[in-house]
């Protein structure tokens, strides 16, 4: 079964899949898996980009997101037409021949990941092929998307010769079996900056220990006297923090809606 | 930080490595290789003006807690440290930035300049800091870019009027200034514009150009859409590929082809990356008209040969590429630049071989181990065999040349200092002076994320990206401004908003994108997107914020560096009315084809047969 890999903490955001798939699909057309993709407005492999925390804590994450390729995809019992299917590679295809253009899997019963487009002006719904023209040549093995990442954050092959160690998938909830996998899916995080207003000075290696979303977990501020509590549960905590010489300080700090870069924090 | 108040930052690191004597106070004070270094430490410990420039005062200006810059001095002088930038911001291209430029040298100076590992280096522009093994691989085997131009130089002209000041020179002749490129000699020596008319000089009466982006990415391009309009520019002429900019001023326009569309010989040394030699093939057109740039001025030369005199064989002369002999052709040029190539390249791939391959990988130096260390670690080994270009051939605290020749200019003086400027001085664009009680945020204008100045403006899958372009509610395509989201609510401004940034010389609209990605008090819009006035010379659409930049350069004397980064703006949401206003006002600017996925294009300037 052909599978994507994408590691978020390796992707740098220069949007290099989002366009190759443009230049792979705009103008060309790969009969019987895909006519042309419209120049602009269709992203069948889209890369979103996340704004996370607030100034001067501040993190960008990108997911690239493609068809999922489900096991089992929901398009395909969707189409009253029986245009959608799986190919034995496990690649899902529209056949653009078949579409009539009825709209019948461009729901969130149909798709709940909403990859799948919409041409107005050929009449056919249309998504990520995962360059199935490509790899049947048999002399690029991978969707251009993967071809052009130039720091291999996303990777595509057999999904048992991939490394999914530690990989998670978009909504498991949904339970549709997706091929694409990811690696450090971002969570939530907890930062800011210790200082001590007597002095005017960070406070290094103060413990931080944040307690609350089924656990506990500690982190020591560094030279900037910053600490970085990552890969939290959206929930809300308790955060103490302690150096030796002043008063533990205590707060609450809620996850729930985002992430926190919290204004600097007086430990005198 | 606030953009361009970079010095302060500087200052108050300084300041915390002499009071914790945490510098290497044996390379600055010794006379092989520093001078005036106590004269630095007199104006950052206070003995010169009173004020010791502690992280607190820094704080003040950068907008760096205090604690925050005491954590960074102490680590950059617990660590062997580099600098290492794109173009370092404002604090290269804004007003004042000869000073940030060298407090960012004393700065690596007291850590110890030259030693393994403390350098300075540019991402972008690769060896443009002009220091040995500042590109990657260099040595025998590496191609120059420049090598390959088979244009003979034009020889120097006996008067010159500097890009940054078309404006000025047109407008409000007679102008001087001292320019500080070259030679650090010629750096002192002032120049006049136009040239006593006895020596020759006159006024500019014509100008041809290529490359026409001077309003995109130069000084106050709207005070150059007067100056091109001004009665005594007489004709203008202009060659490019896109009808876009300053070709919107011109009197006769030559079109070129693109690349792609012609064949060429290029390298690429200065990305930084893999050195390569390239044949590039066309694969389309020309269209139309089109020819190459060199054919272009050919043409003319052919023309201009029957006026005889000192145009007799000006096309050969043009075209032999600066060797003696015969006339060439475009193609006939190719050979030439192939033998500019370095021998050993050559060596290795033969021009049939390159034509058919059409790219070569130039493999690294096989003896790069044995080069010649780089940055200034020679002038660190032995300073006297290998002096810096500085008038004492040291690193001068203080400047030797500055202190001969402009001792009492208070925007670059001898020692470098925090310069906020203000009424009556060459710059008032900071928040020490007065016209940031009407413009208060400071701009960040950076080389484009998603172009270079003006060129793939249009490159629609580009524009999709959320950073590149902002759809506004009107459908047009603005050029995002950042704004945080606490200056956001304050202004009653959200994503996807029409805002317009403005000063006294002029506006210029583009999308609002609040994020937490810029501090409160900036904001950044990226600059060079290719102009689309509304008003001519007073409201600009497409977000081309070099409209409305600083008149001069970086200060009075030093004149070559842009001013083209942190400096005074407001930001408001443009009301519906405003915009309808605008509407009624001008509406030829409003009439003009827009395409929603690449913006202005050719038709939008073409009055009748624009779709042949």
């Amino acid at each position: 079964m052909k599978a994507f890999l994408f590691d978020v903490n390796q992707c740098n955001g220069c949007y290099c899949c989002q366009i190759g798939c443009k230049d792979e699909h705009c103008g060309n057309d790969w009969t019987p898996y895909a006519k042309p993709q419209p120049l602009t407005g269709h992203f069948w492999g889209k890369l979103s980009e996340y704004v996370r925390g607030q100034a001067t804590h501040v993190k960008m994450s990108f997911v690239f997101v493609p068809c999922q390729h489900c096991e089992d995809a929901p398009c395909i019992a969707a189409c009253p037409v029986d245009a959608i299917y799986r190919r034995p590679d496990g690649l899902v295809i529209i056949d653009p021949k078949k579409c009539n253009g009825c709209k019948s899997c461009l729901n969130a019963q149909a798709c709940p990941y909403g990859v799948i487009y919409f041409n107005d002006s050929i009449n056919i719904a249309q998504k990520c092929t995962g360059c199935a023209h490509l790899i049947d040549r048999g002399e690029i093995f991978a969707p251009r998307c993967a071809d052009n990442c130039p720091v291999l954050a996303l990777k595509f092959g057999e999904e048992s010769e991939l490394d999914l160690s530690g990989t998670e998938t978009l909504h498991p909830e949904y339970g549709l079996t997706p091929r694409v996998h990811y690696k450090n899916l971002p969570k939530r995080f907890i930062a800011g900056t210790v200082y001590d207003s007597t002095k005017n000075e960070v406070v290094i290696g103060a413990t931080c220990t944040l307690t609350g979303g089924g656990g506990t977990k500690t982190a020591a501020t560094d030279h900037f006297g910053d600490f970085w509590l990552d890969g939290l549960a959206a929930s809300d905590f308790s955060l103490q923090i302690s150096a030796t010489g002043f008063a533990t300080k205590t707060m609450s700090v809620s996850t729930v809606e985002e992430d926190k870069g919290l204004p600097d924090i007086d430990l005198a | 930080m606030l953009p361009n108040t970079d010095t302060a930052l500087f200052l108050g690191i300084n300041y915390v490595w002499m009071t914790e004597g945490i510098y290497d106070e044996d390379f600055v004070t010794d006379d092989k290789y520093c001078v005036g270094f106590d004269k630095w430490e007199e104006y950052v410990l206070g003995d010169e003006d009173g004020i010791p420039k502690t992280p607190e005062w820094a704080a003040e200006r950068c907008g760096v807690p205090a604690w925050t810059i005491r954590a960074l001095a102490r680590r950059w002088a617990s660590r062997v440290t580099s600098q290492a930038g794109g173009n370092f911001g404002s604090a290269y291209r804004g007003p004042f930035s000869s000073e940030p430029a060298r407090m960012m040298i004393y700065s690596l100076a007291m850590q110890g300049l030259g030693n393994p590992g403390v350098h300075q280096l540019s991402y972008i522009e690769v060896g443009s800091r002009g220091l040995p093994g500042e590109q990657m691989e260099d040595g025998e085997f590496f191609p120059s870019g420049r090598g390959t131009s088979p244009i003979a130089k034009a020889p120097q002209p006996m008067q010159n009027l500097p890009k940054p000041l078309y404006s000025p020179g047109i407008l409000n002749p007679p102008v001087s200034y001292y320019s500080p490129k070259g030679a650090r000699e010629a750096q002192f020596v002032k120049h006049t514009y136009p040239s006593p008319a006895a020596e020759g000089g006159t006024k500019v009466h014509m100008i041809w150009m290529d490359s026409p982006c001077n309003t995109v990415c130069l000084q106050d391009g709207m005070s150059l859409t007067r100056a091109f309009r001004d009665p005594s520019l007489e004709f203008i002429c202009g060659q490019h590929m896109v009808m876009e900019d300053d070709l919107l001023y011109c009197d006769v326009i030559l079109p070129v082809v693109r690349m792609g569309e012609y064949d060429d010989v290029n390298t690429d040394g200065g990305s930084g990356s893999l050195n390569v030699c390239l044949f590039s093939k066309r694969v389309a057109g020309p269209i139309g008209e089109s020819k190459t740039d060199f054919e272009c001025a050919g043409e003319i030369a052919k023309k201009l040969e029957q006026y005889g005199g000192q145009f007799t064989d000006l096309y050969k002369k043009y075209s032999s590429g600066g060797l003696t002999g015969a006339a060439r052709t475009y193609e006939e040029l190719f050979e030439v630049r192939y033998d500019m190539i370095p021998a050993l390249v050559k060596d290795m791939i033969s021009f049939e071989e390159l034509k058919e391959q059409e790219f070569f990988v130039v493999p690294a130096n096989p003896n790069w181990e044995d080069a010649a260390v780089g940055g200034l670690s020679q002038f660190r080994a032995d300073p006297v065999a290998n002096p810096l270009t500085t008038q004492t051939g040291m690193i001068e605290f203080e400047c030797q040349d500055l202190k001969d020749n402009f001792p009492d200019d208070r925007e670059r003086p001898p020692v470098a200092h925090w310069v906020p400027g203000g009424p009556g001085w060459t710059h008032d664009e900071s928040l020490w002076g007065e016209r940031c009680k009407d413009y208060p945020f400071l701009i960040v204008s950076n080389h484009p994320r998603w172009r270079e100045h003006a060129q793939t403006v249009g490159a629609a899958w580009m524009r999709e990206i959320p950073t590149c372009k902002v759809r506004g509610p009107d459908g047009y395509m603005y050029e995002p401004v950042w704004i945080h989201p606490t200056d956001a609510a304050a202004k009653g401004i959200v994503s996807g908003d029409i805002v317009k940034i403005y000063n006294d010389r002029g506006v210029v609209l583009g999308g609002a994108y609040v994020t937490e990605r810029i501090r409160p008090g900036a904001v950044w819009q990226d600059h060079g997107v290719s102009i689309d006035e509304i008003a001519r010379g007073l409201i600009e659409r497409a977000g081309s914020n070099n409209m409305i930049c600083p008149t001069w350069g970086v200060s009075q004397n030093c004149l070559g560096g842009e001013a083209t980064s942190g400096y005074l703006v407001q930001i408001e949401k443009l009301s519906l009315d405003e915009m309808e206003q605008w509407r009624k006002d001008y509406p030829d600017s409003f009439a003009r084809k827009y395409d929603y996925a690449s913006g202005n294009c050719f038709d939008a300037w073409i009055d009748e047969g624009g779709t042949e």
